[in-house]
């Protein structure tokens, strides 16, 4: 029987960067998984920097639909087509408590199929604070509307600064075949 | 090594149906996993629900957390004769809806408890919800039934594939 879920490609960063890309990826699978642990060398005082994941690296921007806490209470937000890089997660840090990263999944199914594509990213950071803003969980629920076409690349960065060395980007296939 | 993650069935509709099924889950797995792409329904109104071996009986009870776009909500119901998987948000009848399930322990025989993920954005709508929900009874589920509510459809190019996950 073949594999269901299936490392495609991986990323340990040994130096920073600001950016990567999963490029021309296998139009074999049904779904994908992008499994991501950062932390970034941005010095804001607020201790984490906005981070993006952009399917295609289009223009094309998704809209989606949030669920926040960062330690007090939780909120809710949405951001329309249009009006955002990609779909947004935090990340820890220079400023933040050393060693801490971030968590971050992001599921994306039946992308190689032309219809509209919903998505799901979880992220959490943990930064053992008990200031507001500085730790965060969030839930997203992202539309991609406008394009209906094939998922082939997926652009990951750092709006902020840059991924330290240490981050880890995992992109896996699920195949329900 | 046996496979850890394996395909138990999946289910693409090619047209239009009120419910979607999986019988005769073997109880050879730890937990299982659900992914349900949902390519909008007839209506967009009332939302999905999940059953287990078919019984709908008072046996279900759930709590929600949801961002709205606006506020986070929450919200619990009990002895319930369903599961819903999603609450606060209909979805739509062209925009889609990605709904996981996981199941864990499902063939033990305590009481049966899920995760449930719904990722419902239409650009100006729409809901992010996480829902566990408890299944009170210390049967193996053996039987998965998603549904849309009352007589609604699941549009065309559904999706619903059950996995199911090894520990050994």
């Amino acid at each position: 029987m073949p594999a269901t879920y299936t490392l495609i490609s991986s990323n340990v960063l040994t130096t920073a960067a600001s950016n990567l890309t999963f490029s021309a990826i296998p139009q074999t699978y049904t779904d994908l998984v992008l499994r991501v642990s950062a932390r970034s060398n941005d010095a804001g005082s607020d201790q984490h920097s906005r981070c993006y994941v952009r399917p295609n690296n289009s223009a094309y921007d998704p809209s989606y639909t949030y669920l926040y806490a960062t330690g007090t209470t939780a909120s809710s937000g949405r951001e329309a087509l249009g009006s955002q890089a990609g779909y947004r997660f935090q990340i820890p840090n220079a400023a933040a408590t050393s060693n801490t990263f971030c968590s971050m999944e992001f599921y994306l199914p039946s992308y190689t199929v032309t219809q509209k594509k919903p998505s799901s990213l979880f992220s959490v950071s943990e930064n053992n604070t008990t200031t507001t803003n500085y730790s965060w969980i969030n839930a997203t629920a992202g539309l991609m509307a406008s394009s209906t076409t094939a998922i082939t690349s997926l652009y990951i960065y750092d709006d902020f600064g840059q991924f330290i060395a240490g981050s880890s980007f995992y992109l896996y296939g699920i195949s329900n075949a | 090594m046996p496979a850890t993650y394996e395909k138990i069935a999946t289910t693409t509709l090619g047209s239009v149906a009120n419910e979607i099924d999986f019988n005769s889950i073997t109880a050879s797995y730890t937990d299982l996993r659900l992914i349900f792409n949902m390519n909008g329904q007839s209506v967009a109104s009332g939302v999905p629900l999940i059953r287990f071996n078919s019984d709908t009986g008072s046996n279900y009870s759930q709590t929600v957390l949801a961002g709205q776009g606006s506020v986070a909500a929450s919200a619990r119901q009990s002895s319930i004769t369903k599961i819903d998987l999603g609450t606060y948000t209909a979805p739509q009848t062209s925009q889609p809806t990605l709904i996981t399930v996981d199941l864990f322990s499902y063939a033990g025989s305590t009481f049966k408890t899920c995760l449930i993920t719904w990722s419902n954005d239409y650009n100006g709508g729409g809901s992010t919800e996480r829902t566990v929900g408890l299944y009170r009874s210390t049967t193996a589920i053996s039987a998965i039934k998603l549904k849309a509510d009352g007589s609604n459809t699941f549009n065309i190019g559904t999706t619903a594939t059950l996995y199911g996950i090894l520990k050994a």
